[in-house]
């Protein structure tokens, strides 16, 4: 009798659960192993053909060197990009955290680039780097500085990209760091202050410490966007100018989609696929030890 | 009102055995308390009177009907759960109603029902309120209404005065009490409380371990203990128990290993001066005296004090003092026990009979 | 300890990254209601001098704003009434059911909240190819209708009310799925509203896969439409561009500043409760 009853928990119990993972196997654990297969063959996009091409095309992205520029680029965004966002959002929070008026107001001010997508604040930034009518320049110009061609210059397009992009998710970040800050124990500055700490010793040694897992995931979270960013990029620079600001996304988005190459564009996803992998199970495990490190 | 009969139940979860082969039978219309120690599966065996946890083996009848593999809703049973379980989106009174609409109760007879049940309960001024609007014993109160309405053939009652204070506790109890006398439903309650279950059962199972220890009337529990158990259980305070290692062979008596006597059975007498000598127990008193240690603790509870003494460094009995002048910690005395009340316990724990 | 000098140090500083953060917005509206010489002058005015409304009708005359923001509308709703209804139903499962491989599932749906979403496209994208849905607002909504994140905040959700309620429920003669529908759905309002909020927003503003998935003008999305009005030539009429940005991100502010709470705290819970 108690069989009975067990197997018919199981069989609703499977039941509820039917639809959603009928849904994520069809759209995403399917597609992520017909990537991996794809990556191995050569697509031919009119006839539909798959020609096994073994490692090929493994090799051709470890040989180009517009892969190896798109990784770089791809690296070089994160650089600008991670330390921004982190550094600056830690500065607002803790700006936010020693002021008691306007909180919400504030708050509402960095979060509305949170509400808005990649491509709207590239569309916001783009007029505001335009050389000759841009703002950007004139605000520079009024301190005696020539502002560069931000979007069709090499060597400033990828800050450019990184500027729009750190506008964009410092809220994020102010949000989640502004919540750890709020739960260092009242106590232990105060305990530190009679002990004769400075407020920058307070900061350095008990505030940081007390607040490291978040900083590490807003930090992970980062990254992860910054190898996942594309609309931005799309929108300000189309990769460019010489593939400064082709990210690893882009290419894919170009060999896939540009020039139909989609057994190629399937490597290069499944590598991203295991970068991002990569950085994940470092968070999980960073995570883990930090949650059971002492303060 | 309806009969519950409960055949060779057993509860296993995985490789622990919860309930043995229980039987039980309550009769329509009674109160039955289900009473134990936490663990003793006494909420399990509601559960499965209930419908809400299946049998390992055994068999739920109802009026004679079985009932084993019938959802909840099939029994014609009704629950009031230890934390009222209110749903808190909704009014009271739609709570009240909520298994009679899902039950197709047309709206009147709902209706009417409802405001039966709430005037009963004394409830009728909150049924637009919702649920944090009210304090314990209105919830308490709302849910038994729910149970109520639905006119189950049993009600199933699980710990639900123990989130209450003291104070509420007894008046909800009265309540209860005087609720059952007037619906005459068959109900069976489960509590921890040896207090609740003495003043409100018809009958009480004691229950330990997933055994049945003794099922019988209140007084008959109180007087006639099967097991040292429900004998040490029932009864406030708690029996004393005094280990015993002589008693002459060929008497019958001699399995015996524990007597047990009440605090309302004892008495303390001070020793008087600094005469050493007990006092002298007249013929008919069929009392004996028993030498005592110190006084260790004394309870002034107004129409009686209770004295803890120790008779020896480990044995501590407590007993009652009616005199004028209450004794203190310290004081010597001795012990005087009405022995027409002695109960013998053998070494398992059960009743040696004279 | 901090002393009101300092608090007043901190709010003014503070006015920095203010306006730094609102300052975008502030001028993409500025500029859209400047005239055509005056958007491109040097030095570049903070507010126009002569404000005109031309920028929005020539904006709407480009292109079909309206269609973008009804498909954007189409696709967001579509995708986040589907992953509501697919999550609470997965969620419950996992919450309150007991049953044979639960720990397996839990599992696989921590692990697909770590699965990047590029890994799929490109299969998806043939898959749309091949049943000859692109341009659909099919194409749109289908890959995104299932959410590991929104099982997995439902399912912590949904641990937490007490199963007593359930039975009380189940004793008043309710089935699972009215339990579900009729109970606990209501009960546990402030996490489904919070992550339908933030499914929303997400799918509102996704751009890779809209782009890659219609093709004519008349399904492009909010996203994808705005980007159409990115050009590279000079004589762009930036009052114009501003004009059809301003219009188009409208509802996205509207939407966020009505609904921040809620998605804050879908973002707070992606954040706690997920990853590690």
């Amino acid at each position: 009798m108690s069989e009975n009853s067990a197997d018919s928990a199981t069989r609703s119990a499977w039941l509820f659960l039917a639809p959603a993972l009928f849904l994520m196997f069809i759209f995403t654990v399917a597609p992520a192993l017909f990537s991996l297969i794809l990556s191995f063959h050569d697509f031919k996009p009119f006839s539909f053909a798959m020609v096994p091409v073994g490692l090929d095309q493994y090799m051709e992205l470890a040989a180009s060197e517009d892969y190896r520029a798109s990784l770089m680029a791809t690296l070089q965004f994160a650089a600008l990009v991670v330390p921004g966002s982190v550094i600056g959002s830690l500065a607002v929070a803790v700006l936010l955290d020693q002021t008691p008026f306007f909180r919400s107001i504030f708050r509402t001010i960095f979060l509305i680039p949170v509400g808005i997508s990649p491509a709207m604040a590239a569309m916001l930034w783009v007029f505001l780097f335009n050389p000759t009518s841009g703002f950007l320049n004139y605000l520079l110009s009024m301190v005696g500085i020539v502002g560069p061609a931000w979007l069709s210059d090499p060597d400033w397009a990828p800050l450019a990209v990184s500027l729009t992009t750190v506008w964009k998710e410092v809220g994020f970040n102010i949000i989640f760091l502004m919540a750890a800050l709020a739960q260092v124990p009242v106590e232990l500055q105060e305990a530190a202050w009679m002990d004769g700490a400075n407020a920058l010793r307070r900061f350095w040694h008990i505030t940081l410490p007390s607040i490291s897992p978040a900083m590490f995931f807003v930090t992970v979270v980062s990254v992860i966007h910054a190898f996942e960013s594309f609309g931005q990029i799309h929108i300000l620079t189309r990769g460019g100018p010489a593939g400064s600001t082709g990210v690893l996304v882009y290419q894919l988005f170009r060999d896939g989609f540009e020039n139909s190459r989609l057994g190629m564009a399937a490597a290069e996803a499944v590598i991203l696929f295991i970068i991002i992998g990569a950085v994940t199970l470092v968070q999980f495990f960073v995570a883990r030890y930090l949650k059971g490190a002492p303060q | 009102m309806a009969q519950l009969e409960l055949i060779q139940v057993s509860k296993d979860f995985g490789k622990n055995s919860i309930i043995h082969g229980l039987d039980l039978t309550v009769e329509a219309g009674e109160f039955l308390v289900v009473v134990g120690p936490s663990g003793c599966g006494k909420s399990t065996l509601l559960r499965i009177v209930a419908g809400l946890e299946p049998v390992s083996k055994g068999d739920v009848r109802i009026d004679g009907r079985s009932v084993t593999k019938l959802s909840p809703k099939a029994r014609g049973i009704a629950m009031v759960f230890q934390n009222y379980a209110l749903y808190p989106h909704m009014s009271v009174r739609e709570n009240i109603s909520f298994g009679l609409k899902l039950a197709k109760i047309p709206d009147d007879e709902v209706s009417r029902r409802v405001t039966d049940a709430a005037k009963l309960l004394h409830i009728g001024a909150l049924l637009d309120r919702k649920p944090y609007q009210l304090s314990g014993g209105q919830k308490q109160r709302v849910a038994m209404g729910r149970a109520m309405v639905r006119q189950p053939a049993i009600f199933l009652f699980d710990e639900p005065l123990s989130n209450l204070d003291a104070q509420l506790r007894v008046q909800m109890r009265a309540e209860i009490a005087s609720l059952h006398r007037r619906l005459r439903s068959t109900i069976v309650y489960v509590t921890h409380d040896q207090t609740e279950a003495m003043t409100l059962a018809d009958r009480i199972v004691v229950m330990r371990a997933g055994k049945v220890e003794q099922i019988a009337a209140p007084m008959e529990l109180y007087r006639n203990p099967a097991t040292k158990f429900v004998a040490s259980f029932i009864g406030s305070p708690a029996m004393n128990f005094l280990p015993v290692s002589v008693f002459p062979a060929g008497t019958g008596m001699h399995r015996t290993e524990t007597i047990g006597f009440r605090p309302e059975h004892s008495e303390f007498i001070p020793a008087s001066g600094s005469s050493r000598l007990p006092p002298v127990v007249s013929g008919e008193d069929d009392a004996i005296i028993v030498g005592t240690g110190a006084v260790k603790l004394v309870e002034p509870l107004g129409s009686v004090t209770l004295v803890h003494c120790e008779l020896a460094p480990t044995l501590n009995v407590i007993c009652e003092y009616h005199g004028p002048n209450i004794p203190v910690p310290g004081d010597e005395g001795f012990l005087k026990i009405d022995i027409s009340q002695l109960l013998f316990f053998d070494g398992e724990g059960l009743r040696v009979r004279k | 300890m901090p002393v009101f000098s300092s608090r007043l140090l901190a709010t003014c500083l503070l006015l920095v990254p203010a306006v730094l953060h609102g300052f975008p917005v502030f001028y993409m509206l500025s500029v859209s209601f400047k005239e055509a010489a005056e958007a491109y002058q040097f030095p570049p005015s903070l507010l126009p001098s002569h404000p005109v409304l031309s920028n929005y009708s020539d904006a709407l005359h480009a292109a079909p704003l309206w269609q973008f923001m009804l498909n954007s509308l189409i696709a967001s709703l579509g995708i986040t009434v589907v992953q509501m209804l697919t999550s609470i139903l997965a969620a419950y499962a996992l919450a309150r059911m007991e049953f044979k491989g639960r720990k397996l599932v839990l599992g696989f749906v921590v692990a697909m909240l770590m699965v990047p979403s590029e890994i799929t496209i490109v299969p998806n994208y043939l898959v749309m190819v091949g049943a000859g849905l692109i341009d659909t607002h099919f194409a749109l909504i289908a890959p995104f209708s299932a959410s590991a994140f929104g099982i997995f905040l439902l399912y912590q959700f949904f641990s937490g009310v007490p199963r007593e309620l359930e039975e009380a429920a189940t004793v008043d003669g309710a089935s699972r799925m009215r339990f579900l529908f009729q109970i606990l759905v209501p009960v546990s309002m402030p996490a489904i509203v919070a992550f339908g909020v933030f499914s929303f927003v997400s799918a509102w503003n996704q751009y890779l896969w809209p782009l890659v998935v219609t093709q004519s003008t008349s399904m492009r999305t909010v996203q994808v439409g705005v980007g159409m009005f990115r050009s590279e030539q000079e004589a762009t009429s930036w009052g114009m561009v501003m004009a059809a940005t301003s219009i188009l991100v409208l509802p996205s502010i509207a939407l966020f500043v009505a609904t921040q709470k809620q998605f804050v705290r879908g973002l707070v819970s992606s954040g706690a409760g997920v990853k590690g």
